[in-house]
């Protein structure tokens, strides 16, 4: 019964032959890894390592807010939670479930790891899937604020290993192996023993139920703009669609909400001006943290352009628009809303002289959101409902996905007036075929209208 | 003059075959409805005359334009099965947001007169996504008929609705000038807001006319559904 469970948990999840292929591909990329480890140069290793422990810290600690979409569906809620097996069977079959789901989607990271510390790295994504599928089990019933203090805790203590404390579980990658490996393992046997103990179908159904409310005080005003493209962007930046597929090609968690735009500027200030002092304070080398300003903004714009028409009606966008006329109207419309999140962060960038990297924030970015969107809409597109199910073809347009951010990051290593152009162009070829073709967007809704999902 | 034109449609999804060679007409102001057994072709119907899917075969016409046109989509409303409005906005802003993106002049006033007209004022601020499913129709409902359609498609439009909605749901839409083509498989529904039947399966119009005639096609005593459940058998 055990094997049938968990069987049935990840082939509902991860189809057999997209799960074969990570495996391989990973198992290429690891003995590509290896030899090459005695012979990288230090700061390649260091850079590694650093990335590493970033990586993870933020693979672990979003798992926190993954207690809907990534773990239980729809589906296992109202079926497999009916099934006449005892529910610490049920629960524990999920979680070992999830763990190979996750395994198999941050697999392909191994070779980083093996590269920041050899052959004993392809342990890592292991304990990690351990407490990635484990956290949301055992912190679902908290509260939302509670979840960020034990994400903040967590991600603290995963991130002080950057710089070289060592009583952290990413230790090993600063060169405390026995003592980062020792705390990996607790922590991750640890979660997942709590997590079998600690997850109730029933309580977690009460808690779905119940957490919800729906009465809103300040109501969105769509009737002092006149064309569909403001009346769309007034949406956007009133309503913040945000996904995570953190570990590259998996759908951790999409969230909906209304937000106040000012709180939302506010944190990107936040992180605006923290990106200046560490410019100015000269904390890192200039082109490492813009390289880091990149992947911080990117995964910011990948988050937000990931969640693209998660809780759209695309039945009732038809009613009123044509296809072309309302991806257009979307598209330009999200870029917009996107650039007025990152704003802030840009004009820190251009107050601490990186002009070029702030227009980058600014203005790449948002376009690179739409070539994203496009992708995805299409391709990718996440269900609110469910838990997707990976495939082969979504694993390549992840990598597709990638094309824009390859372009950013040579601007970043590259941060000219010539070369930010150069990369502005690229980006406006690469969105504009999306701007063009009515049949594209008609076999995006074609596809949508037609989807079980 | 004809409002919806279907003429030798055909539709596939991979090795389904849904529609085949189907064809029929409605006139303007015509009451009809698409009656089938599950699997039927219905709501692949529905979605072709919306311009959602396109056919593979054939010829659809809505007043003589392409179904999808933008001059279409001004007159036209249609409901899907099980539809689900913006479910992060209020009952209040899903309205007054398809009224902006229709240009509808006074937005606000429209859309307190569709709540008013469907019971919705009291769950005005509450958000779609939390609504009992019967209100959600409602809502769905008063989106799709925000623009006092020409031609109005829907499809199983009395689904999750308590008997007292579905009667004012009814009275709303016989008092409607307008083309309809309501999809079901309650025959119940179809007499009640239709006065003719198109019966379709596996994709192809297996019968059609007047209810009076579907009727008149039963013996003595025998419900209408019985009539409809032996023309649907009669193809297999």
């Amino acid at each position: 019964m055990w094997g049938k469970l968990i069987k049935f948990v990840i082939f509902s999840r991860i189809p057999k032959r997209s799960f074969i292929l990570y495996v391989f591909i990973s198992a290429i990329l690891v003995a590509m890894t290896l030899p090459s480890y005695d012979f990288e140069p230090p700061h390649v290793i260091t850079e590694f390592s650093l990335f590493s422990i970033f990586y993870s810290s933020i693979l672990v600690t979003t798992s926190i807010f993954n207690t809907r979409f990534g773990m239980v569906s729809k589906s296992d809620s109202d079926f497999l939670a009916m099934l006449p097996i005892d529910d610490r069977m049920l629960v524990t079959s999920v979680i070992i479930g999830s763990i190979v789901v996750n395994l198999a989607l941050s697999i392909l990271f191994v070779s980083w790891f093996v590269l920041s510390i050899g052959l004993y790295g392809i342990f890592i994504p292991f304990l990690l899937s351990l407490i990635s599928a484990s956290l949301p089990a055992i912190t679902y019933s908290l509260s939302i604020k509670r979840k960020v203090l034990v994400a903040l805790g967590i991600a603290g203590w995963f991130l002080l290993a950057g710089v070289g404390f060592p009583f952290s579980p990413m230790s090993m990658f600063v060169g405390y192996d026995t003592i980062g490996f020792s705390l990996l393992i607790t922590l991750s046997l640890s979660s997942f023993f709590l997590a079998i103990k600690r997850f109730s179908f029933t309580n977690y159904s009460n808690i779905i139920i119940t957490s919800e409310k729906g009465e809103v005080k300040e109501q969105i005003n769509f009737t002092k703009v006149r064309y569909p493209l403001l009346v769309m962007l007034v949406k956007n930046l009133n309503v913040l669609e945000v996904g995570g597929r953190v570990n590259f090609m998996d759908t951790i968690t999409y969230v909906t909400k209304r937000v106040k735009l000012w709180q939302i500027l506010l944190i990107t200030s936040l992180m605006g001006a923290t990106i200046y002092f560490a410019y100015i304070l000269k904390i890192i080398g200039i082109f490492t943290l813009n390289f880091y300003v990149i992947i911080i903004t990117w995964i910011l714009t990948v988050s937000l352009s990931s969640s693209a028409l998660i809780s759209e009606p695309i039945w009732l966008d038809m009613n009123v628009m044509t296809p072309l006329e309302f991806f257009r109207n979307y598209l330009i419309s999200k870029a917009i809303a996107l650039a007025v999140v990152l704003l802030p962060i840009g004009l820190f960038e251009v107050l601490s002289s990186q002009v070029v990297l702030g227009f980058t924030v600014m203005v790449d970015l948002p376009l690179s959101s739409i070539f994203v969107m496009s992708l995805n809409s299409r391709f990718y597109r996440a269900s609110f409902q469910n838990i997707q199910t990976i495939t082969a073809g979504r694993f390549l347009v992840s990598f597709l996905s990638i094309i824009p951010f390859v372009v950013l990051e040579v601007i970043a290593f590259l941060p000219y007036l010539s070369v930010f152009i150069i990369g502005t162009v690229v980006l406006l070829v690469l969105d504009l075929p999306f701007f063009l073709s009515s049949s594209y967007w008609q076999s995006t809704v074609e596809k949508i209208m037609t989807s079980v999902t | 003059m004809n409002c919806i034109t279907l003429v030798n449609v055909y539709k596939r999804f991979g090795s389904i075959e849904a529609l085949r060679d189907l064809s029929f007409s409605i006139p303007c102001g015509g009451r009809y409805a698409l009656l089938g057994p599950n699997g039927a072709g219905k709501s692949t119907t529905m979605k072709i005359l919306a311009g959602m899917l396109k056919p593979d075969q054939g010829d659809v016409f809505i007043k003589g334009l392409k179904p999808g046109d933008k001059q279409v989509k001004r007159i036209m409303g249609y409901l899907p099965e099980d539809p689900m409005p913006y479910r992060i906005l209020t009952v209040r802003e899903n309205l007054e947001y398809i009224a902006a993106l229709r240009g509808i002049p006074n937005p606000k006033e429209k859309a307190r007169e569709m709540m008013e007209k469907l019971d919705l004022v009291q769950c005005e601020n509450i958000q779609a996504g939390k609504l009992s499913r019967g209100n959600q129709q409602k809502l769905a409902i008063a989106l799709v008929l925000l623009h006092n359609p020409e031609i109005v498609l829907l499809d199983e439009p009395l689904n999750y609705l308590d008997i007292p909605t579905q009667e004012k749901v009814i009275g709303m839409l016989r008092q409607m000038n307008a083309t309809f083509l309501v999809s079901t498989h309650i025959m119940s529904i179809a007499t009640r807001l239709t006065d003719h039947v198109i019966v379709i399966s596996r994709g192809s119009v297996i019968w059609s006319g007047s209810i009076v005639d579907l009727k008149s096609m039963g013996r003595e005593d025998e419900p209408i559904e019985s009539v409809v459940a032996r023309l649907m058998s009669s193809v297999g």
